[in-house]
């Protein structure tokens, strides 16, 4: 007994050094808790220009007003300056958010020159330089950072984004479709696909949808048709390609890439084009489903 | 509260049957000639005689009797002959090679030209006549750029040839002289 008493006088230090290390991020805190209305963070005062146009003034022309925001009052994130500056500095200021976390894909706006989501794109914190924000570009405006969808989403139902199936037959004794099979390779295919939000980014930012967005898809529209032409579990394939034959709905595509480097999710529409492409012209084929989908339902 | 419900409810409350086919209405009808501009009648007269409403184009026939997908392989095709019919005719100039390599340029820089054409001038831009007329001038240049090559290539020394005469210029005429034709 003795002796382990003086096992513990000796490790004693070392008892005290390691408690004290775990209490020292506690106190730390407690003590910045404590001074922190003693000592304000010095204000960092940043410039957001922001693109106004109001719907009931027609005649007046689209303008850009400066908005002064203390960026150590602020969130990280573009968004969060949006918000402040509704709440606290002009009500009327009209944008499109939800998620605020990046999944929703409302917030999409074109920030300092690139299309991207408000919410997942951070201040830049270099005071000197203002911050422009613009609603998506080349789009019909609603108001202020609002632009009109209307027509990116007929196109997206125009491509039927649903999974169709030529045999799709109810199982024995039900009236219920039973599940289709899928092996994880050809899951595997959708990844990448499947992902994207329909904010808009990649379309907005591409020229040739800029000219013609009114017959040419786009690229988020083509990346979903790709999504459901190469579903091993869909079977009107042909059906699906046939649509985009003709010289606009694809190939106005003329690999400029700008989607794929806007993409604020990182997916790339410009490979999925380029498939659709190839299996159009033959140069490739669609897999065949390694496993037979209706296999359950026979 | 009852107020705020009131007021949220007040277009249900009006009558339900209407509402639906009321807002499919504004949907269908909405277009933004409101928005432009009176003094710029023009665009809204050029978009008017395109007849291109442009909420409904998504919906609209795209053009299904023009099939893109055959010339899309020889597009690519062409751009890979060119890679080696290029330098094969500068290494060896000959008639057939100077005749292909007349032909595959001038299709590639057409193809090109058509796209710019196509994207640039637009009916909706400059009216449904300008875009024909400057298609049909591509294709009145591309094809007279052709003849004149091939020309070049049957009447003259052709293309490869010419290429290699770059190399004989030198600054001094005598160097000039003394290279063999």
């Amino acid at each position: 007994m003795s002796k382990e008493m003086q096992l513990l006088k000796l490790l004693r230090g070392s008892f005290l050094q390691v408690r004290f290390i775990h209490a020292a991020p506690a106190s730390n805190a407690a003590a910045a808790a404590a001074a922190e209305p003693q000592q304000q963070k010095p204000p960092k005062i940043k410039t957001v220009s922001i693109y106004r146009w109001n719907p009931d003034k027609p005649q007046q022309k689209p303008y850009m007003q400066d908005y002064k925001v203390d960026l150590s009052q602020c969130g990280p994130m573009v968004l969060d300056a949006l918000i402040k500056i509704k709440n606290e500095m002009d009500p009327t200021l009209t944008f499109r958010r939800s998620c605020r976390e990046g999944i929703c894909g409302s917030c999409a706006m074109n920030i300092g020159g690139v299309n991207t989501l408000a919410c997942i794109s951070k201040i830049d914190t270099n005071l000197g330089k203002k911050a422009k924000i613009y609603p998506l570009p080349h789009m019909y405006v609603v108001k202020d950072l609002v632009p009109d969808m209307t027509n990116f989403y007929n196109q997206y139902k125009s491509i039927e984004p649903w999974l169709q199936r030529d045999d799709a037959v109810a199982a024995k004794g039900t009236k219920e479709v039973t599940q289709y099979l899928q092996s994880v390779d050809d899951r595997a295919k959708l990844d990448g696909l499947y992902e994207c939000i329909l904010c808009a980014c990649c379309s907005t930012s591409c020229p040739s949808y800029w000219w013609n967005g009114d017959k040419y898809l786009g690229p988020a529209v083509l990346m979903q048709a790709y999504r459901w032409i190469i579903d091993s579990r869909d079977n009107t394939t042909a059906k699906r390609l046939d649509k985009l034959r003709d010289p606009f709905s694809v190939y106005r595509c003329h690999t400029i890439m700008n989607c794929t480097r806007t993409c604020p999710k990182s997916l790339n529409p410009g490979r999925a084009i380029a498939e659709i492409k190839k299996l159009l012209g033959g140069v490739a084929s669609k897999p065949k489903p390694q496993l037979d989908p209706v296999a359950l339902q026979k | 509260m009852a107020l705020s419900l009131i007021l949220r409810n007040s277009a249900k409350l009006r009558g339900l049957s209407t509402i639906p086919r009321c807002s499919f209405q504004l949907q269908k009808a909405q277009n933004f000639s409101h928005l432009v501009p009176k003094n710029n009648a023009n665009a809204v007269f050029l978009a008017a005689k395109c007849r291109l409403p442009f909420v409904k184009i998504a919906e609209q026939k795209r053009f299904m009797s023009a099939d893109h997908s055959k010339l899309w392989p020889i597009e690519k095709l062409i751009s890979l002959v060119l890679l080696g019919v290029v330098p094969a005719t500068f290494f060896c100039p000959n008639k057939i090679l100077d005749n292909i390599f007349a032909l595959a340029v001038v299709i590639h820089f057409h193809w090109g030209l058509e796209a710019c054409v196509v994207d640039y001038i637009r009916p909706i831009i400059v009216g449904p006549v300008l875009p024909k007329i400057a298609l049909g001038l591509l294709y009145v240049i591309s094809a007279s750029t052709l003849a004149g090559l091939i020309y070049y290539n049957q009447h003259e020394i052709g293309i490869g040839a010419t290429l290699r005469k770059f190399w004989c210029i030198t600054g001094c005429p005598s160097d000039n002289e003394a290279t063999p034709q």
